[in-house]
């Protein structure tokens, strides 16, 4: 063995760490190396210095400080144990149930129809004389939203269903009135004209001076027969 | 190693005792281990108040997590494990904020020189050795043979294996040696002059 490879080994030859084989080598070579031995006792006092290292201690009191850090940890623990008792898990019973009756509520709403009212509002509003022309007037004015304030339903009880009921009804008359008089002119057409073919309510106001029989009726007011010519 | 699992024995008795809530077990396990921890622990941070803090921490940990405490490993390994991980952070945080009043590095660069003048302070030498050589070897000298552990525990200690172990122990006491040759010199010369062993000079 050289001697380079014996003092890679020399430490751990002093601490008795090798194997009987390697030490014997290891022996074998320091009882003709004289640089080697010296080596060999430089570690073996290293070793024995070592050893005389003083033991360090911790200080009296350490017990007593390290006890009452624990006492006051266990008093801040005991303390917030009493402020909150329980944490809620994230997925616990206390909000599992409210979260899945509001989906069952959610669902059960959807599948009976109750959409239908946001369906019935999105709808485009028919008029009397508008395709429609063989329909009942009562079933129409029900879907007829004269103002854009109120959601015009048939289930509505208050005083404005109350009063679209009657302005659905003034309208009804007047239509029918004006379809009787010969004079009244081409209902397809006032019926496709501008002022009709949006989502407006229709309501025609005539001038007290032209109500006659004779006049007639445009997207733009009333003429006199005159006019009309 | 019998002596051994009766120590082993002991501690296992101490830790069901102090999961059932007993302070005086808890008191009687850290007179047991409270030396042992500084002694490891001074070493490797160079500070007794900052050891001292780090072996008082050591113990809390141990008392928070005393009920997760597993029966099948052996408790001297548990508390030199998180003591050293807790050292380990501290040298860490050192690395990143080093802070030195300059009054106080005069007066030890004073003290300092005059040690090394001194070759009779052969143990003091020693420590200055230890504290320059790096931390990973530091730890595995320390603990095999400052505080006599045997290599498998360093191994388990310090979660490495053994033959890492057993290099880093080696190459420790190598560095040692090149730092220690001057003074081992002087100490050899002085020796041969007097019939003193050299650790006692």
């Amino acid at each position: 063995m050289r001697c380079r490879k014996v003092r890679s080994y020399l430490s751990a030859y002093c601490n008795d760490e090798l194997t009987g084989r390697r030490q014997a080598s290891i022996r074998e070579h320091l009882g003709r190396c004289a640089d080697c031995r010296r080596e060999e006792a430089f570690f073996r006092e290293l070793n024995g210095s070592v050893s005389t290292l003083p033991k360090l201690r911790v200080t009296d009191d350490f017990n007593t400080r390290l006890l009452n850090r624990i006492a006051q940890e266990r008093f801040k623990e005991t303390r917030t144990k009493a402020f909150f008792p329980k944490r809620a898990p994230v997925l616990g019973w206390g909000r599992l149930v409210p979260a899945v009756a509001t989906v069952c509520l959610v669902l059960a709403f959807v599948f009976s129809g109750g959409l239908g009212i946001l369906d019935k509002h999105d709808q485009p509003t028919m008029l009397a004389n508008q395709d429609q022309g063989n329909q009942d007037m009562d079933t129409l004015y029900r879907i007829i939203q004269p103002n854009e304030d109120h959601v015009f339903t048939a289930h509505s009880t208050n005083w404005a269903f109350e009063k679209q009921v009657a302005k659905a009804n003034r309208i009804r008359n007047l239509m029918n009135q004006l379809a009787s008089q010969s004079s009244f002119g081409n209902t397809a057409q006032l019926a496709g004209s501008s002022y009709y073919n949006g989502y407006r309510p229709m309501m025609i106001i005539l001038p007290l001076d032209r109500r006659t029989p004779s006049s007639t009726y445009t997207s733009q007011g009333v003429l006199t027969a005159e006019e009309a010519q | 190693m019998k002596a051994k699992e009766s120590e082993k024995q002991i501690d296992y008795d101490l830790m069901e005792r102090i999961q059932g809530g007993d302070m005086v077990a808890f008191n009687t396990l850290v007179d047991r281990y409270k030396d042992r921890l500084m002694n490891i622990i001074m070493r490797m941070l160079h500070s007794s108040e900052e050891a001292e803090d780090i072996v008082q921490e050591t113990f809390c940990r141990v008392y928070q997590h005393r009920d997760s405490f597993d029966f099948r490993h052996c408790f001297s390994t548990w508390i030199y494990t998180i003591a050293l991980n807790l050292a380990r952070n501290e040298l860490r945080k050192r690395k990143r904020f080093k802070f030195t009043d300059i009054f106080d590095m005069q007066g030890k660069e004073a003290e300092i020189a005059v040690e090394m003048e001194l070759p009779s302070n052969l143990p003091k030498a020693i420590e200055t050795a230890l504290e320059n050589i790096p931390e990973k070897y530091r730890m595995a000298f320390v603990l095999r043979d400052i505080q006599e552990l045997p290599y498998e525990e360093v191994a388990k200690i310090m979660n490495i294996p053994l033959g890492t172990v057993k290099s880093r122990v080696n190459r420790a006491r190598a560095m040692l040696r090149e730092k220690l040759r001057p003074r081992m010199e002087e100490y050899n010369a002085l020796s041969k002059g007097t019939l003193l062993p050299v650790s006692l000079l």
